[in-house]
């Protein structure tokens, strides 16, 4: 091994990239970046920052828009840029098929001598809202570096993720869907384990791309209707959403969420934990003049 | 390790990240942090850790985390999250804290989070505890004792639900039904305070607690949270769907009576509407909020003591509700 002198730690200029889904037909998607959130994590009064939104389908970069923030002495000075809005490019056929779906990638990044405090940008809901339909909030997902999955990773060496409140029940007209976003410029293999249901399915996802699998295509028909917990697993990480909608139309959504990951975390706690957490209550409790 | 802007040899040192390529984790990282704008992706395919059997992926994103918070110069180190670290001098307050933490004994602990509880017209909710094992990884989740204290919007407790899920197994409590009949024909709220607790030692596993929104023809679930705030960031939604139903829900995490203020703002401008709700201790409310404006609204709500809050999306026959926290 060759001897180098270490490098002073190099300035942040990125965020973590967040994933979500694109507006399903009917829907538009609208980003509102917090400014307040966004400015804590820049390293000076004056910066610009660049915003880069990047719709993938099928491994292809269908749309990129890029904007530009300016911070100056600690004000915006365009606000209305941190608004991003787009309208659904998805027909009903192929959003029900969903074997080849897009999905949006956001990035924060800035250049030359700005930089972050933080590779963590500020969390925020993504709107989604319809004439025809019920509108529902997304809240997006860090494309990596999602530490209860490294926690994971380092208590059991593999990846899963799922979510424990499934429902399926065609005959009342309620469905579920996992939307599966490989983000990454490899293909990834998942596998989709049901609570009390010995059949899996397998997927392959293309770099860059997306699927919607209708529980209630895969499930077998004796199964339902089902609640339970979904597991998803496979050697390379992918993004999931689990989507409530309609089972006669997948695009009448009820609602979006992020996944649940397999925790590895202690179920016991240090025993000096509750002590402090105690101290600490405490403390603001005085210094905030609030009684307890 | 040669370090040139264009020479990506690296030469494997110590503990091994990637064994299709024989990379080492420090000489990842280095690379990684002597780089600042690549990104992850591009740090792979240009020292090929992952692009093989890609079975190191995700402790290179790890690796490349850690070297992009601490530098190079501490990567053999490197703690997630410290951005740096100091060679010298007397220890800091988190750093005796860390190290009390780290070395006091483990011991089983409550975990606390708030759920709301909405009744109606053939709506109900259902608190879903799973401690199912995935096949992958097998039963390694701790054994749990889960319980529910459902309580009025006038914060009396009503019931106390309890059961213990050994992994593999869940339970799911009707909460509208613990509640009681709904008084109206209109939406109405209660909460539960959902206590977790391990009974041997072993992982969280996917126990964290989820509540469903069931009605004859939609259920949609989400997870259960902590009150640790006395107001909420401010949420944006969307005015467009008419006859759309849109809720705050807000529950009162003190013992002690709150008023609890909620200030809708239009994003186009205009004139903001605020009102208050009083909250009893441990109290809950439902407030639905009436248009304002066109367009996109903030809405924030804030309260003398600790709360937690979710907004609430219904269609307008009270078919498909969705509950986001806030």
């Amino acid at each position: 091994m060759t001897a180098t002198t270490a490098p002073e730690a190099p300035p942040l200029q990125s965020h973590i990239p967040v994933v979500t889904m694109a507006p399903p037909p009917g829907y538009t998607l609208h980003q509102f970046l917090p400014l307040a959130g966004l400015q804590a994590t820049v390293d000076s009064a004056s910066a610009d920052v660049i915003v880069r939104h990047i719709v993938f389908r099928n491994g292809e970069q269908d749309q990129i828009v890029e904007r530009i923030l300016r911070l100056r002495n600690g004000v915006w000075e365009n606000p209305d840029d941190a608004m991003f809005e787009l309208d659904s490019d998805i027909d009903d056929a192929s959003w029900r098929n969903g074997a080849d779906v897009p999905f949006l990638e956001t990035h924060i990044l800035t250049q030359g001598s700005d930089s972050f405090n933080t590779i963590y940008g500020p969390s925020f809901y993504t709107v989604f809202d319809s004439a025809e339909h019920k509108s529902f909030f997304n809240d997006n997902a860090l494309k990596y570096a999602n530490y209860v999955v490294i926690d994971q990773i380092r208590a059991f060496g593999t990846w899963v993720e799922g979510y424990p409140a499934c429902a399926v029940d065609p005959a009342s007209n309620i469905d579920q869907s996992a939307l599966l976003i490989n983000p990454h410029s490899r293909p990834a293999v998942v596998t989709l384990g049901f609570e009390g249901i010995e059949q899996t399915v397998r997927k392959r996802l293309g770099a860059r791309s997306a699927q919607r699998i209708d529980f209630a295509d895969v499930l077998p028909a004796e199964a339902t209707p089902w609640t339970g917990q979904v597991f998803v697993s496979g050697s390379n990480r992918v993004n999931l959403f689990f989507i409530s909608h309609a089972q006669s139309d997948p695009a009448d959504i009820t609602t979006v969420e992020h996944s649940e990951v397999y925790r590895g975390e202690d179920a016991y706690v240090s025993m000096a934990q509750r002590p402090l957490q105690r101290l600490y209550r405490w403390k603001r409790a005085v210094f905030d003049g609030v009684r307890r | 390790m040669a370090d040139t802007d264009n020479d990506t040899t690296l030469v494997t040192d110590g503990e091994l990240l990637c064994y299709c390529t024989q990379t080492g984790r420090g000489d990842f990282m280095a690379f990684a942090a002597a780089k600042p704008d690549m990104n992850f992706e591009g740090a792979c395919e240009a020292t090929g850790v992952g692009m093989l059997c890609t079975s190191c992926l995700l402790n290179a994103e790890l690796a490349f985390t850690q070297a992009r918070e601490t530098g190079a110069a501490h990567v053999a180190d490197a703690k997630p999250g410290a951005r740096s670290q100091r060679k010298w001098g007397l220890p800091r307050r988190r750093d005796i804290v860390d190290l009390a933490i780290q070395h006091s004994p483990r011991v089983p602990a409550p975990f606390e989070s708030r759920c709301p509880i909405l009744s109606g017209p053939d709506v109900r909710t259902v608190l879903s505890v799973s401690n199912a094992v995935p096949a992958p990884i097998g039963p390694r989740s701790a054994r749990f004792r889960v319980r529910a204290s459902v309580r009025a919007a006038n914060g009396e407790q009503v019931r106390m639900l309890e059961a213990t899920i050994q992994p593999g197994e869940r339970c799911d409590f009707d909460l509208s039904e613990a509640l009681g009949a709904p008084p109206s024909n209109t939406l109405t709220a209660g909460s539960a305070i959902v206590s977790l607790l391990a009974r041997d030692r072993g992982f969280k596993g996917t126990v964290r607690p989820h509540f469903r929104i069931v009605t004859p023809t939609a259920s949609s679930a989400v997870h259960t949270s902590n009150a640790g705030a006395r107001a909420t960031t401010p949420h944006i939604y969307s005015q467009r769907k008419s006859g759309e139903h849109r809720y705050i829900y807000i529950q009162n995490a003190e013992k002690r009576e709150a008023e609890c203020i909620i200030a809708l703002t239009p994003l186009a401008g205009g004139q903001a509407e605020t009102f208050t709700r009083s909250l009893a201790p441990l109290g809950s409310a439902l407030v639905e909020l009436p248009p304002v404006g066109d367009g996109f609204i903030e809405a924030h709500a804030r309260s003398a003591t600790l709360q937690r809050s979710y907004f609430i999306l219904a269609d307008a026959d009270l078919r498909r509700i969705s509950v986001d926290h806030i």
